[in-house]
């Protein structure tokens, strides 16, 4: 029962001692209106929507040479650093050319996760 | 040696640090955590005082006693089978995290970019202050509180006005999308109408003038710094609402603060933070030099963007610590 005493403990639970993410292009089953102004956090007035991602269809993991593959070529997909930019998305750290790339990346701060 | 990245399996970032660490002949294992238990499997023994084992999948494995170096990028949570209860799962998934992050965190002698429990700590933002003030940073003045009239109070105190900003995630999904929130410049309306701010704690910081804003990505000490310079009122508010009005340029900062940068991660245990910065104007000696504020350091900050428009090898960076492992005293 070591484990039980911080699973959900405010100030340090065992998940946030190892962090993970949702999955990049899994969307919560549960979605919500706000709430009313009285109960809604003053930080949450200011947001701007996203949208939800989208698997690429251009590229392929590959769990062989473990890196994204070009779906049509089978080659490994150009590296990042190597890409243009033509959109961008409303994330910290884009890093990617389109929508599609753009949800690749997860919010800095760790989310700690059950 | 083996070196293990934890990462989703759509990551173009860690893609980029995999390829180099392939081309330099390392043996790499990507790992999502989200794999486990139905395409990775674990099988470790406690013997003579170590785990003994491997991680194994349909195409890859590492012996437990080989990995030297451990790349947390951003890998998912745990998936179960489906048809299990969400009773079930929460258990799976509980005794999945003490059980396999628990035995790489009693890997020896691994490096670890970062450790996950020194990383999560360092996230804690006013506990960065803190630090970051003993380093010799500069930080904005800063009020979290659940008092409305604390917020009234805080306000008269600034000449520059305040900004609202979240001291976590700012990525929400609600209304069936996803949200997002930038800092805000909070206006007389907003402090005519502070509801909100008494349901949680509320995290305020006076405007910073800015000429330009920084991300310095620190890898191992070694600084990466790219001002970035905003073209547009909303990029001027934060950099991240409006990419493409920014414009790039590697920089060097002041010794004095690249000094602080290094301590702060040395305080906090960590080989890799992304620091967001203000590089504002010097009153006394306008034009001449900017001064630096810290904002924040994002343990898990993404550069991939930074490489794209400026350069930066950070890549290389990355590749070149986690190739070379843990050193003597570290």
């Amino acid at each position: 029962m070591a484990g039980s005493r911080f699973a959900d403990d405010p100030l340090v639970s065992v998940s946030e001692r190892f962090p993970t993410a949702p999955s990049g292009f899994e969307v919560p089953a549960v979605s919500e209106p706000p709430s009313a102004p009285s109960t809604r956090p003053f930080g949450l007035r200011w947001l701007t929507e996203l949208g939800v991602p989208r698997q690429p269809a251009a590229t392929r993991y590959c769990p062989r040479r473990q890196v994204s593959i070009d779906v049509a070529t089978g080659l490994p997909a150009p590296l990042l650093n190597k890409l243009e930019w033509t959109t961008v998305n409303h994330k910290d750290g884009d890093e990617g050319p389109s929508k599609d790339y753009d949800w690749e990346t997860v919010p800095d701060v760790p989310k700690p996760q059950k | 040696m083996t070196i293990l990245v934890l990462a989703q399996e759509f990551d173009r970032t860690a893609d980029a640090v995999i390829t180099g660490l392939v081309e330099r002949g390392r043996h790499v294992m990507r790992v999502d955590l989200a794999w486990f238990p139905q395409q990775l499997t674990v099988d470790a023994e406690f013997r003579n005082g170590a785990w003994q084992g491997c991680l194994r999948t349909d195409q890859h494995a590492a012996d437990l006693a080989s990995i030297k170096s451990i790349w947390v990028r951003s890998p998912g949570l745990f998936r179960m089978p489906e048809g299990m209860t969400p009773v079930e799962a929460d258990y799976a998934r509980r005794e999945a995290k003490i059980g396999l992050t628990g035995i790489l965190l009693a890997l020896p002698n691994v490096l670890w970019v970062n450790r996950p429990d020194l990383a999560a700590t360092a996230a804690y933002k006013p506990l960065q202050y803190a630090i970051a003030a003993r380093c010799g940073l500069r930080i904005p003045p800063t009020l979290i509180t659940n008092r409305p009239d604390a917020v009234r109070r805080f306000a008269r105190s600034s000449s520059t006005g305040l900004v609202a900003k979240p001291l976590t995630t700012n990525l929400i999904f609600e209304d069936s999308t996803y949200k997002m929130g930038y800092t805000h410049p909070l206006t007389s309306d907003d402090l005519a109408d502070l509801r909100g701010v008494d349901v949680t704690a509320t995290h305020l910081q006076h405007w910073v003038p800015k000429v330009r804003e920084c991300r310095a990505v620190v890898v191992d000490g070694k600084i990466h710094a790219v001002a970035l310079t905003a073209g547009s009122a909303a990029s001027h508010i934060d950099w991240r609402s409006d990419f493409p009005a920014l414009s790039y340029e590697v920089i060097e900062l002041p010794e004095t603060v690249a000094t602080g940068l290094r301590m702060f991660m040395a305080e906090f245990g960590i080989v890799y933070g992304a620091f967001d910065l203000v590089l504002g104007p010097d009153a006394h000696e306008p034009g001449e030099r900017e001064v630096v504020t810290m904002l924040e350091c994002n343990v898990g900050g993404q550069y991939g963007f930074l490489e794209n428009k400026a350069g930066v090898p950070i890549t290389e960076s990355l590749v070149t610590l986690l190739a070379r492992g843990r050193t003597a005293g570290r």
